[in-house]
């Protein structure tokens, strides 16, 4: 009973919000959105009224006593015992009642309730009855409404589910007029406000603007709303603003554009409103992202790891640009599995080097050239790198927009690739020559039948070591020089190993045929086991040459395991010269380039150094420990000048750098002669005469050289004490005679300056020029007290005096200039200073011979004695060498390449004799100097034609100094100097002709 | 030749000169203080009187710290306590006070960069104590600790038999890893201990061995142990006065004393080379070896004057018997030059001695071994672990047509290839008649890995015969004869081994077998060893 009294309240009160609704809906159709407040009044009060009604009902069944009480009054019987009893059970039983009875009287109503129908207690017919009239009533208004009034009504439900705008009514005639528009672009790009009157009010700006609309209202109105619709997104008001001013309303709204769209006015008055009949498009300028070009030398395969490259780069965007940078990937060094141009696996860490910042002076464009240095990037032999550029622009309304160039490819080239590889392929060689060797050695000779299956498995095999070889010789091409070129280290050491691998391939062939033909032949009868002995003795030959040939391999192997080494101190050396060369550029310029480039040599040392000692190490398992170099392995003590040296660069200590610099230096070559050593060992232990012959050559070049260092020593000493002594004894004659000789200069120096520059004929103007620095030179050597230097500097014054003087005399003869006479006068009179100060500075010169001792003459005579003896064992060398006659083929003998430098020492070292015997120790010195250079030259002539090295290692300084730059940089020059000019030309006012033209260029583009 | 050399660079005669030259220069710096304490403080010190010499500059030290005189002192002892860091440093604030070119100021200066090289040197090592010496080892090194601790407990007890000599303060042993370790801490240089084979030194109060590690086939490190702890016995004994011949005569003939008697002749490849020497009237004179064995110009020499020293104890030792020697020594610690102290004992003249002692190796009828194999010291240059270079070396082959079948043979063992590898080195040693080390050693091991112990053994029996001082003929035949079940003969050949190569792991997994077996508690010793040294 109490569920159908819920019904009912809930019916009723359904059927009554449904009536609110539509009558909402129709008064939103018809007077706006505003009027939904009427409506939702008349639905709180309905609700108030249904809840009051619902409490009540609910009160009159609330408790046992309600709902005895309602059932007694709708049926009386019942209800009155119902009563009765709830009223007995409500508390104890008063005395004198009879427990008895009251329990009869239970089961009295109990039965007679339980027999009863809520039905029947309760007519719900009329509440059914009224709440279908309500619904019905309902249903038909909504009917007639939908048939009558469906454009209210549609309106009204949209304007109920918040679609906004289409509740107002759409004006016929224009509402608004005078649109003026004024835009705010966002602050990124720069741009000015720009205000545009009597617009139609469409909107073409970029997202992030910011527009200003005001417009004339041209109907009365208390309230203005703009109406916006940004993309697919439900429209959205705004309150606009109304400006009543001299009997005009100007409304006013604001608007940021961020999607495509449309605007609109609505005005109105307190109930209703109409809005525009059109709406205004929104449109999107669009921020492109910026053009990006980089132009760089196409096909850099081949390049060092030090090189530097020039790059172009021209970057232009529409409002403004970010970061530009230059991105690198290098193959290999990752795991991603893109493909590079030349199908290398592509590396997948990007690296980046900023051109320009982000944060950078505001601008729309950028260009120039960067040189880049690959020796930042510390690539591997063999690397391959994949860069392009990529630039930014500036929005920070949608994020910056990201472009990139072109992408393009470098290689690294890796001269020691071939002989890696051709040693690799030795290695496997060698395998197979010992697994057929050993198989043979293994070979039990027993029944004949078996034996000769296995020897011809045992041939087959030999057969397959064979074919290998044919494939390596195949696939190693030696790579040729060119035409006048000298063959590089790479081809010095395959083309041996070739032939030595074909000889071998020769050797073995003739003896499978051998084999074969042996074994053929006993195959067509049942031989025997004394038949199987030919087979045996070619097998045995086969072993001999197997032995041989392993033996061989192993030596060729070995021997470039400890030449790839040497390779490797060589780069270190090289490097270690530009290190020289850097620092002492370094302290003259402080320059921060030279510093970097300071850093990248000492990293370029320390990664080769690294490099030596994992070769070094894995060497060590492979070869006998005499052969292996503890320095090479890392016991020494470079590392430690290396951090010494970066310490002292940081702390700006340069001498101190330079000293440990030459301890560093001093260290390496230790190393390097240490290696050179043990190659030295190796190759006197393993290979042939020919070696052996460079060896003691090279032992003997070495021996002389020694000899000559301690005469070049000596006659040094000997120089510095006849230095020491010929300034004692121009201190004593000297002094007297050095303050006229000052004033003798002074006198030509002005003689000189008082020539005129046009007397003298163009041509002869540089002589002139040179002919006072000549002078002044004289003055400061004189200054310096160098009497020696000062000497030869007065005798080139006066030859230079004399020959200009001819020169203007040949002039005038041919056209008469003025003040050539006056000036021919000061020359001659120069001309007769300086000889005269020559002659003076030449008499109170010591001679040779009084500038040392009788006893230091002496041995300046011993030691032209010893020069003799050395000169003697030098051209013992070369009669020797010479006696050796023509190498094997078209190979010369050995040692030749010796022999240029020592015909070079041997020349020296009769001058120096010379110079000895008459107790010259100044031009002594100098011979024996050249006379030792000579003999160095000639000692690493046969070391390298002992060890096979790149002639350009250490002399790439030059090549990895220059960058390589871009091949017809003025192409791409050009068109960014024209859009540049372009632009800058867009910035300045137009010529006053041109103006109108420009404003309606303008006015053009924005309409 | 001889393994193992040592080196005592400062004889009688070095030892005045440094007095003389300190008195000269103290005249100078002295002060009032007490100059005669000084004077024998001073004078202990070079007499090797450690202890002594220790308190009296304790005593000058209470009084006059602030002295630079004893300020050298001072720290000079701290040097030969092993204190090398404050030992530099007060060196160094000695020779600052001192007059700067005073010969005191310039020892100062030297001794305190010594120290300095001394303690890095020494930096990472760790000391293990036992009764009568501190072992100082380090890394790898350590493992050598008990071997060295047990061989030196034995040499001080026969040595105080011998000597009568006994110590109250451990002797400080320090082990280092390299070659070039030695050269830092002493005065001599690389290339002179290179040159010599020098590869022990007992100076400065301490024992110094190089770990045999350092040496391609290792050398008798316990020998070379007791060698020079012989060489410390004697200085003590004879405060420093016994001069080099004697010295290393002495110690040479002792050197075995840890594990037998005295004695017990000359090694084959010593006996050839002083026949030899004989033969062609070569021989090093006593005085030649003055200052020290060291200076030689070879090893070739340096091994000689080892052969004639230790012919020349064992000369005297017949003539007077180890009581006259012991008088001997006396004699020289009393005063007396050597030639007076030798005449005085043996009687007639020093030069008569010279005499009959040549005329004496004479009558001894002195063999020698044509084709022997010069054994002279090989440094390692790679100080890792032995890898395939090593089988493959055959560099000591003298025939050319012999090494290449050793190559050869090497190769195909690394490769695992033993039956090949065994073909190889049999050619090889078909052509150098039985004996070469090299060849017999790699064939026995291959026998060894082919599961023919008795090839082996026979093989390598004829080598041990004429090398004794090389280890691989001696790990061979232990790992034979373990093979075999020869459990007492397998022993004595790897304890043989192990004393001259003990990083070999082979050997100490042979001798955990045979101590596990027989329940030795230095099982677990050897175990631990044998796992470590596995690659």
């Amino acid at each position: 009973m109490r569920g159908e009294l819920w019904v009912r309240l809930v019916g009723d009160l359904g059927a009554v919000l449904a009536g609110i609704a539509l009558l909402g809906c129709l008064s939103a159709g018809w007077f706006g959105r505003l009027s939904l407040f009427g409506a939702g009044a008349a639905a709180t009060v309905a609700l108030a009224v249904h809840v009051r009604r619902l409490r009540l009902a609910r009160r009159r069944v609330s408790s046992e006593h309600a709902a005895a009480r309602l059932v007694s009054r709708l049926m009386p019987g019942v209800g009155d015992e119902l009563l009765s009893l709830v009223e007995l059970d409500a508390g104890p039983l008063q005395s004198g009642v009879s427990a008895e009875l009251v329990e009869a009287l239970r089961d009295r109503v109990g039965m007679r309730v339980s027999s009863l129908l809520p039905s029947k207690l309760v007519d719900l017919g009329p509440a059914r009855r009224r709440l279908l009239l309500r619904w019905s009533s309902v249903a038909l208004a909504t009917v007639l409404a939908w048939a009558l009034l469906p454009g209210a009504l549609a309106r009204g439900w949209r304007a109920l589910w918040g679609q906004v705008g289409v509740s107002y009514q759409t004006a016929a005639e224009p509402i608004i007029g005078d649109v003026k528009l004024v835009l705010h672009p966002p602050a990124y790009t720069g741009l000015p406000t720009r205000e545009i009157a009597g617009s139609s009010g469409e909107i073409l700006a970029l997202p992030g603007t910011e527009v200003d609309i005001e417009a004339r209202a041209l109907v009365s109105a208390r309230r203005a709303v703009l109406i916006l619709k940004e993309g697919d997104a439900p429209a959205r008001e705004e309150t606009g603003a109304l400006i009543h001013s001299d009997g005009t309303t100007m409304v006013r709204a604001k608007l940021t554009v961020k999607r495509p769209g449309s605007w609109r006015f609505a005005l109105g008055k307190t109930l209703g409103a109409a809005m525009e009949p059109e709406a205004h498009r929104i449109d999107l300028e669009i921020d492109r992202p910026p053009t990006v070009e980089l132009f760089a030398p196409e096909q850099l395969a081949e390049l060092t790891e030090r090189q530097r490259i020039e790059l172009g780069y021209s970057v232009d965007d529409d409002y403004g640009l970010g970061a530009v940078d230059l991105v690198w990937r290098v193959a290999g060094e990752n795991a991603d599995k893109d493909e590079t141009k030349d199908g290398a696996k592509d590396a997948g860490k990007e690296s980046r080097q900023t051109l320009r910042p982000g944060n950078a002076t505001p601008a729309r464009s950028t260009s120039g050239t960067h040189i880049w240095d690959l020796g930042e990037l510390g690539l591997k032999k063999g690397a391959k790198v994949a860069y392009w550029l990529e630039a930014r622009d500036n929005d920070t309304v949608s994020g910056p927009k990201v472009a990139r160039s072109r992408t393009y490819y470098l290689g690294v080239a890796n001269p020691n690739a071939a002989r890696e590889q051709l040693v690799a392929e030795e290695q496997k060689l060698l395998e197979l020559a010992l697994t057929a060797l050993a198989n043979r050695l293994e070979l039990t000779v027993g029944e004949p039948a078996a034996t000769l299956d296995q020897l011809g498995m045992l041939k087959e095999q030999v057969a397959g070591l064979m074919g290998a070889i044919d494939l390596v010789v195949k696939q190693t091409p030696i790579p040729e020089s060119s035409a006048g070129q000298k063959p590089s280290a790479t081809q010095k050491a395959i083309a041996p190993a070739m032939k030595e691998l074909a000889a071998i391939r020769t050797r073995l062939g003739k003896l499978v045929d051998d084999e074969g033909r042996v074994q053929t032949e006993l195959g067509k009868r049942r031989a025997s086991l004394r038949d199987v002995r030919p087979a045996i003795d070619v097998h045995l030959r086969q072993i001999d040459e197997l032995e041989k040939d392993t033996l061989l391999l192993d030596d060729l192997l070995g021997r470039q395991r400890l030449e790839e080494l040497l390779a490797l101190t060589d780069e270190m050396n090289a490097a270690r010269d530009r290190l020289k060369q850097l620092l002492a550029e370094y302290k003259k310029t402080r320059s921060a380039e030279t510093k970097k480039a300071i850093e990248r040599e000492l990293k370029e040392i320390e990664q080769r150094l690294r490099e030596l000692a994992q070769k070094a190490s894995k060497l060590a398992s492979e070869m006998p420990d005499q052969f292996l170099n503890r320095q090479a392995m890392g016991k020494n003590d470079t590392q430690d000048a290396l951090s010494k040296m970066r310490e002292m660069l940081e702390k700006g200590d340069i001498d101190q750098a330079m000293a440990e610099l030459e301890r560093l230096s001093s260290s390496l070559d230790q190393l390097s002669a240490s290696m050179e050593g043990d190659l030295n060992g190796y190759r006197g232990e393993r290979f042939s005469a020919d070696e052996q012959k460079l060896a003691e050559l090279e032992s003997k070049l070495a021996d002389i050289e020694h000899d000559q260092k301690k005469l070049r020593d000596e006659a040094a000493e000997l120089k510095k004490r006849a230095q020491a002594e010929t300034e004692r004894q121009l201190n004593e004659k000297v002094k007297p005679v050095l303050e006229k000789a000052r004033q003798q200069a002074a006198e030509l120096k002005k003689r000189l300056a008082e020539i005129d520059p046009p007397s003298v004929p163009s041509y002869s103007q540089e002589d002139l020029t040179r002919l006072r620095q000549r002078a002044d030179d004289l003055d400061r050597n004189l200054g310096a007290g160098d009497i020696e230097e000062a000497r030869d500097i007065a005798r080139s014054v006066e030859l230079g005096a004399n020959s200009l003087s001819d020169d203007l005399k040949s002039s005038e003869m041919r056209r008469p200039r003025p003040g050539t006479e006056r000036a021919r006068g000061n020359l001659g009179e120069g001309a007769k200073l300086a000889k005269a100060l020559g002659a003076e500075l030449d008499r109170v010169m010591p001679r040779p011979g009084q500038q040392l001792s009788s006893e230091e003459q002496r041995q300046l005579g011993e030691m032209a004695e010893r020069q003799r003896a050395l000169r003697g064992q030098a051209e013992e060398l070369m009669r020797q060498m010479e006696q050796k006659g023509s190498g094997e083929g078209d190979r010369p003998p050995p040692g030749q390449s010796a022999m240029n430098g020592l015909k070079g020492a041997d020349e020296h070292m009769q001058r120096a004799e010379q110079e000895m015997r008459s107790r010259d120790a100044r031009d002594a010195e100098s011979e024996a100097k050249q006379a030792l250079d000579k003999l160095g030259e000639a000692r690493r002539d046969v070391q390298r034609e002992r060890r096979p090295r790149d002639e350009k290692q250490g002399g790439g300084m030059r090549a990895d100094k220059e960058p390589v730059r871009i091949p017809n940089a003025e192409e791409w020059k050009a068109p960014r100097e024209f859009r540049q000019d372009l632009l800058e030309a867009m910035k300045k006012a137009a010529p006053g002709d041109y103006q109108d033209a420009v404003r309606r260029y303008y006015e053009e583009l924005v309409k | 030749m001889s393994r193992a050399q040592s080196e005592r660079q400062r004889g009688r005669r070095g030892a005045s000169m440094r007095v003389v030259l300190f008195f000269s220069s103290l005249l100078l710096s002295v002060t009032a203080y007490a100059k005669g304490n000084f004077q024998r403080a001073y004078q202990l010190i070079d007499q090797d009187r450690v202890e002594e010499a220790a308190a009296e500059v304790a005593e000058l030290t209470r009084d006059h710290a602030t002295e630079a005189d004893v300020m050298f002192l001072d720290g000079e002892m701290q040097f030969l306590h092993g204190d090398y860091a404050a030992a530099a440093e007060k060196l160094k604030e000695a020779a600052f006070k001192l007059p700067s070119k005073s010969h005191l100021a310039e020892e100062a200066r030297e001794l305190a960069a010594l120290s300095s090289s001394t303690g890095a040197a020494t930096k990472s090592m760790t000391a293990t104590r036992g009764s009568h010496f501190v072992i100082y080892a380090s890394g790898p090194d350590l493992l050598l600790v008990p071997y060295a601790e047990e061989a030196l407990e034995r040499a001080y007890a026969a040595l105080r038999e011998d000597f009568g000599h006994d110590t109250k303060e451990p002797i400080r042993v320090e082990i280092f890893p390299e070659v070039a370790d030695l050269a830092r801490v002493s005065t001599l240089t690389l290339k002179e201990i290179e040159t010599s084979g020098t590869i022990a030194l007992c100076k400065y109060n301490r024992l110094m061995i190089v770990s045999p590690r350092a040496l391609l086939t290792g050398y008798p490190w316990l020998d070379t142990l007791n060698h020079e702890y012989t060489h410390f016995v004697i200085s003590k004994t004879s405060h420093n006065a016994v001069p080099i011949w004697l010295h290393e005569g002495l110690a040479k003939y002792e050197e075995r004393r840890w594990r037998g008697p005295g004695g017990g002749g000359l090694t084959p490849s010593l006996e050839h080379l002083l026949a030899t020497g004989l033969a062609k009237k070569h021989l090093i004179t006593f005085e030649e070896m003055h200052p020290s064995m060291a200076k030689l110009p070879s090893q070739e020499d340096t091994a000689l004057a080892f052969a004639e020293v230790y012919m020349a104890v064992e000369y005297l030792a017949g003539q007077v018997g180890w009581g006259g020697i012991r008088k001997v020594i006396a004699g020289m610690r009393e005063g007396k030059s050597d030639g007076q102290a030798v005449a005085a004992v043996v009687g007639g003249t020093f030069a008569d001695f010279q005499l009959h002692w040549r005329e004496w190796l004479g009558t001894r009828k002195l063999k020698t071994y044509p084709g022997l194999f010069p054994t002279a010291l090989r440094f390692r240059k790679n100080p890792g672990k032995p890898g395939k270079g090593e089988e493959l070396d055959a560099s000591d082959i003298g025939q050319e047509a012999a090494k290449k079948m050793a190559r050869l043979g090497g190769l195909l063992r690394v490769r695992h290839r033993l039956r090949a590898a065994a073909v190889e080195y049999e050619k090889a040693q078909k052509l150098l008649g039985p004996g070469n080390p090299q060849v017999s050693h790699k064939l026995g091991r291959t026998y060894l890995e082919l599961g023919e112990p008795d090839r082996a053994i026979a093989v390598v029996e004829p080598a041990l015969a004429q090398y004794p001082e090389i280890s691989g003929p001696q790990a061979t035949l232990g790992e034979s004869y373990l093979k075999k079940g020869d459990f007492d003969r397998a022993e004595k050949f790897l304890l043989g081994a192990l004393a001259i190569s003990p990083f070999d792991p082979a050997l100490h997994c042979g001798l955990e077998k045979i101590y596990r077996q027989r329940s030795d508690p230095r099982a677990e010793r050897e175990a631990k060893s044998c796992k470590e040294l596995t690659p």
